[in-house]
C-alpha cells in the first residue's frame, strides 16, 4: 500500500505546484515576463504566518494573502513599465527583483528561518485501512481544484477575464478596443499574489521552516514544469506544474535515500529531453491557434 | 509623425465634420495607415495636434482614446481568433462610455451584419476573411463610437463583400456616426464620400469631391506626385 501512499502524496504536491504553474502563467501570458520573483511572493505569505503563528487561523491567512497580494502589487509596479522590453531585459529585471527580495528577508529574519505553526493541525493523517493520509493532502487537493476552477471561471465567464484573455492575445487591438492596459496587468498580479498566498498556506503546513530562499526552489520547479508543458496556455501549463511536483514526489520517495541527490538531476535531464523532442511543450497542442491564457 | 528617422506624415491637416464621410486614399506607403494610428495614440505625433470634440488627444493613451468615442477598425481586421465571435463582439464593448443601449446596439449590428450574428457561437478564426471584416466592424460599432475610423475595410474581399460592407457604412452614417475611411480603391472611396483627400509620400496631395471620382488624370498626378 505504500505505492498508493506515496500517490495521494505525490497528487497534492502536484496540485501545488500546478497553482504555483498558473501564477507565473497568468503574468506571462499578459506581459510576456517570466517572474522569477514570484516566489518571493510565496516567501512574503510564509514569513506573516510565521509571525502570526499565534493568532486565529483565519486571521493568520487573511494577512497572508494580504501581504502576497500588496507585494505583487509592489512587483507590478516595478515590472510595468517594461512591458514590450526584450526578454532578457525583463528576465535579468526579476533576477534582481527576486535576489533583492531574498536579501531584505535575510537582513529583516535572518537566515535561520521561522517556523510556522497555524495550521500544524493539518499534519495529521486519518487512516484507511492500511492507508494513512495526511489532512493537507487532501486538503491542498480540494484548495488547488477550487482555485484552478475558480480562476477558469474568472477568465471564461467575467468582463475582465475577457480582457485578459484578448490582452494575452493581442495587447494592441485590446487597447484600441478601449481595454485598460494597466488594469488588465494589475489584475493579473492580484490573481497571481492570490495563488501564492494560497501556496504559501499550503507549503507552510508540509514545509514548515520559512527561510529568506524559501520560494525559490518552488518556483523554479513549478517553471520546469511550465516549459514541460507549454509556457503559452494556461491549462497546460498549470497540468506541467502538476506533473513536475507529482514527479518530484514520487520519485522522492521511491529513490532510496542514499540517492536522493540525483532526484533534481533526474527532473532537470527531463526536462532537456522534453525540450529536446517537443520545445513547444510536451502537452500544447500541434500547430493551431493558440490561446495564451 | 516619424518611424526612427522617416518622416510618415507631414504637415497633414484635415477636418472631418459630425455626420461626415471622409474619404483617405493613396498608394501604398503614403501614410494613410499611420494617420489612423496617430489619431488613437498608438503612434506618437511629434508636431501639431489632433482634436476630437474640440479636444486634444495628444497625450492620452490608446485605451482613453476608445473610450472617448473614437473606434479603429484595424488593417487586416485583428480580430481574436481564439475567441468566439461573441467574445469578440462583447470586447467591443469595453470601449463603450454608457452601460445602457447594448441590447439595442447588439440588435442593430445583428441586423447590419446578419452573418455575425448566426456564427455567433463560432471560433471567429474559422470566420471567412469577408465575415471576419463584418465582425471587425461590428465589434467596433458596439463602443457607439462618434467617429469610426475604417483603415482599408476592402482589403483582400470579393467584391460582393466588399458591397456589403460599403452598403454597411451608407447605413452605419445614416445613424449618425461620423467616418473616416482609408482605402486604396480610390474610385469606390471617392465616389462614396463627402470629400476625398489623396495622401501621397506622407503629405496630402489633393481634396476631391464625388464628382471628381473618374477625374483618373487628376488622381493620377497626385498618386504620382
Amino acid at each position: 500500500m505504500t505505492l498508493l501512499q506515496q500517490l495521494i502524496d505525490a497528487v497534492a504536491l502536484g496540485a501545488l505546484y500546478g497553482l504555483v504553474a498558473v501564477g507565473i502563467g497568468l503574468v506571462f501570458g499578459i506581459m510576456r515576463l517570466v517572474n522569477f520573483a514570484y516566489g518571493e511572493i510565496i516567501t512574503a505569505g510564509g514569513y506573516t504566518l510565521a509571525y502570526l503563528n499565534g493568532s486565529s487561523p483565519v486571521v493568520a491567512i487573511l494577512a497572508c494573502v494580504a501581504a502576497c497580494i500588496g507585494l505583487a502589487l509592489v512587483q507590478e509596479r516595478v515590472f510595468r513599465p517594461l512591458r514590450g522590453a526584450s526578454p532578457a531585459t525583463m528576465l535579468v529585471a526579476t533576477f534582481a527583483v527576486s535576489f533583492l527580495l531574498q536579501n531584505i528577508y535575510l537582513l529583516a529574519f535572518g537566515s535561520r528561518g521561522k517556523p510556522v505553526s497555524t495550521l500544524g493541525g493539518l499534519n495529521t493523517a486519518i487512516s484507511l485501512g492500511t492507508l494513512r493520509i495526511r489532512w493537507i493532502s487532501i486538503v491542498a487537493l480540494a484548495v488547488a481544484a477550487a482555485l484552478l476552477a475558480g480562476t477558469t471561471l474568472l477568465l471564461n465567464r467575467t468582463a475582465i477575464g475577457l480582457h485578459m484573455r484578448a490582452a494575452a492575445a493581442d495587447f494592441r487591438t485590446a487597447r484600441i478596443l478601449g481595454v485598460r492596459a494597466n488594469r488588465v496587468i494589475a489584475s493579473s498580479f492580484v490573481l497571481a499574489g492570490f495563488l501564492a498566498a494560497a501556496v504559501s498556506v499550503l507549503l507552510t503546513v508540509q514545509n514548515p521552516l520559512v527561510t529568506p530562499d524559501y520560494g525559490v526552489s518552488v518556483t523554479l520547479f513549478a517553471l520546469v514544469g511550465v516549459v514541460v508543458g507549454g509556457l503559452d496556455r494556461l491549462a497546460s501549463a498549470s497540468l506541467g506544474g502538476f506533473a513536475i511536483g507529482f514527479a518530484y514526489s514520487l520519485v522522492g520517495a521511491r529513490l532510496p535515500t542514499d540517492k536522493s541527490q540525483y532526484l533534481p538531476s533526474l527532473l532537470y535531464g527531463t526536462v532537456i529531453l522534453v525540450l529536446l523532442l517537443r520545445p513547444a511543450g510536451l502537452f500544447a497542442p500541434g500547430k493551431s491557434a493558440v490561446e495564451r491564457v | 509623425m516619424r518611424y526612427g528617422a522617416v518622416p510618415a506624415v507631414r504637415r497633414l491637416s484635415f477636418e472631418v465634420a459630425k455626420g461626415e464621410i471622409v474619404g483617405l486614399i493613396g498608394p501604398n506607403g503614403a501614410g494613410k495607415s499611420s494617420t489612423l494610428l496617430a489619431i488613437m495614440g498608438v503612434a506618437p505625433i511629434t508636431a501639431g495636434d489632433i482634436r476630437h470634440d474640440g479636444r486634444s488627444v495628444r497625450g492620452r493613451s490608446t485605451e482613453e482614446i476608445a473610450r472617448s468615442g473614437i473606434s479603429l477598425v484595424p488593417e487586416g481586421r485583428h480580430i481574436f481568433a481564439g475567441l468566439t465571435v461573441e467574445e469578440n463582439l462583447r470586447l467591443g464593448l469595453a470601449g463603450r462610455r454608457e452601460r445602457d443601449g447594448i441590447d439595442r446596439d447588439l440588435g442593430w449590428v445583428s441586423g447590419l451584419f446578419p452573418v455575425v450574428h448566426e456564427f455567433r457561437r463560432r471560433s471567429a478564426g474559422a470566420l471567412s476573411g469577408g465575415q471576419q471584416q463584418q465582425l471587425a466592424i461590428a465589434r467596433a460599432l458596439l463602443s457607439a463610437p462618434d467617429l469610426l475610423l475604417l483603415d482599408e475595410p476592402s482589403l483582400g474581399l470579393a467584391p460582393t463583400v466588399v458591397e456589403t460592407v460599403f452598403g454597411a457604412l451608407a447605413e452605419i452614417r445614416a445613424r449618425g456616426v461620423t467616418i473616416l475611411l482609408v482605402e486604396q480603391r480610390a474610385q469606390l472611396t471617392a465616389e462614396f464620400a463627402d470629400r476625398t483627400h489623396v495622401m501621397a509620400n506622407a503629405e496630402l496631395r489633393l481634396t476631391i469631391g464625388p464628382d471628381d471620382a473618374f477625374d483618373t488624370e487628376r488622381l493620377a498626378a497626385a498618386y504620382l506626385s
